[in-house]
């Protein structure tokens, strides 16, 4: 007797496992390319596509209740308030309030 | 050898049916999730900060960490999680043997990630890449490489510990399955702590490996 997961199910995950494996090799193939001030974000964009099919289908999110996709949001939501938050402080200090290293070559971008 | 059947999931107080039980478990690892959330996402904020400052800085330190190492461990890590989660769905159609072989392999695959991780240290180490009295002097003139690096030893720090949990929750639900007295949704909760560790390391691969790579 041998009880398995149904195909489909087998299958999502398998397919799941080679997207993220692809967009792993697409994103560290990328940051040899000069993209300037878009690298960042374009490695951001796809740690996000993978981190949506990780919490989509491998943690269920998709099959998952109201209640439990909103828990899930709500850390994401709070994490993005303190971000915001931390960003309106740094944004609107002043130069001279930065932290600097005696040796400092006065370099920053 | 037959496999073991564990008896049908008891349903405890308070909790009137088997779902309303797996709805609270699932719910409860959430807001436990959530807390996760915010306890990486402080040291995220700090790197964001500080990479905004100190953006030469961080290329020129960002491009000292093993980009080979980091992109391997990146595979092992998101193979794992595609391993446990066959391991949830087999637990949960009942196939314990399958189920414990998976676990077991997901366990197996968290140690080849620390084995390598703990290699990269070391290499990081005998490299002065660590911050303090041995940092490199040649970096330690550029500002900002040095908290580069704390975050970075913080962060894979921290991960890495989480890891070690996960591989010894999933070696004891590896166990249990084997010994078939365990609900399935035990080993869902496992496979989404799991999972989590995956998503902050799918986060910290791109900030600690990829930047300053392209010059």
């Amino acid at each position: 007797m041998s009880r398995r997961p149904p195909p489909s199910v087998r299958r999502t995950i398998i397919f799941a496992w080679a997207a993220l494996l692809l967009l792993l090799a697409l994103t560290a193939g990328l940051a040899f390319l000069p993209l300037g001030m878009f690298s960042l974000p374009v490695s951001l964009l796809i740690a996000v596509a993978k981190v949506v099919i990780v919490m989509a289908l491998f943690m269920e999110l998709r099959h998952a209740s109201a209640i439990v996709r909103t828990a899930a949001f709500a850390g994401f939501f709070w994490l993005s308030i303190l971000m915001t938050l931390v960003a309106a402080d740094y944004g609107v200090r002043m130069e001279r309030h930065l932290p600097e290293r005696p040796a400092s070559t006065g370099q920053r971008d | 050898m037959a496999e073991t059947v564990p008896a049908p999931a008891p349903v405890v107080e308070p909790y009137a049916t088997t779902a309303q039980q797996h709805e609270a478990a699932t719910l409860g690892m959430w807001i436990f999730l959530a807390t996760e959330i915010l306890f990486f996402g402080a040291l995220f904020t700090a790197y964001a900060v500080y990479r905004h400052w100190f953006g030469q800085g961080f290329a020129a330190a960002g491009s000292h960490t093993d980009i080979m190492l980091g992109s391997i461990n990146t595979a092992v890590l998101l193979t794992s999680s595609a391993v446990m989660a066959l391991a949830v769905e087999s637990a949960k159609a009942g196939a314990w043997r399958g189920a414990t072989a998976l676990l077991g392999v997901t366990a197996l695959l968290g140690l080849v990630f620390l084995a390598i991780k703990i290699s990269e240290w070391h290499s990081e180490y005998t490299e002065h890449l660590l911050p303090g009295a041995h940092f490199s002097p040649d970096l330690q003139s550029i500002p900002g490489t040095s908290l580069f690096f704390t975050l970075y030893f913080a962060m894979t720090g921290v991960h890495a510990l989480h890891l070690l949990i996960g591989i010894i929750f999933t070696t004891t639900l590896a166990i249990r399955c084997k010994r078939g007295n365990i609900r399935p949704a035990l080993v869902e909760m496992g496979g989404l702590y799991w999972h989590f560790i995956d998503v902050v390391w799918i986060f910290l691969f791109p900030l600690l490996y990829l930047n300053g790579r392209a010059g």
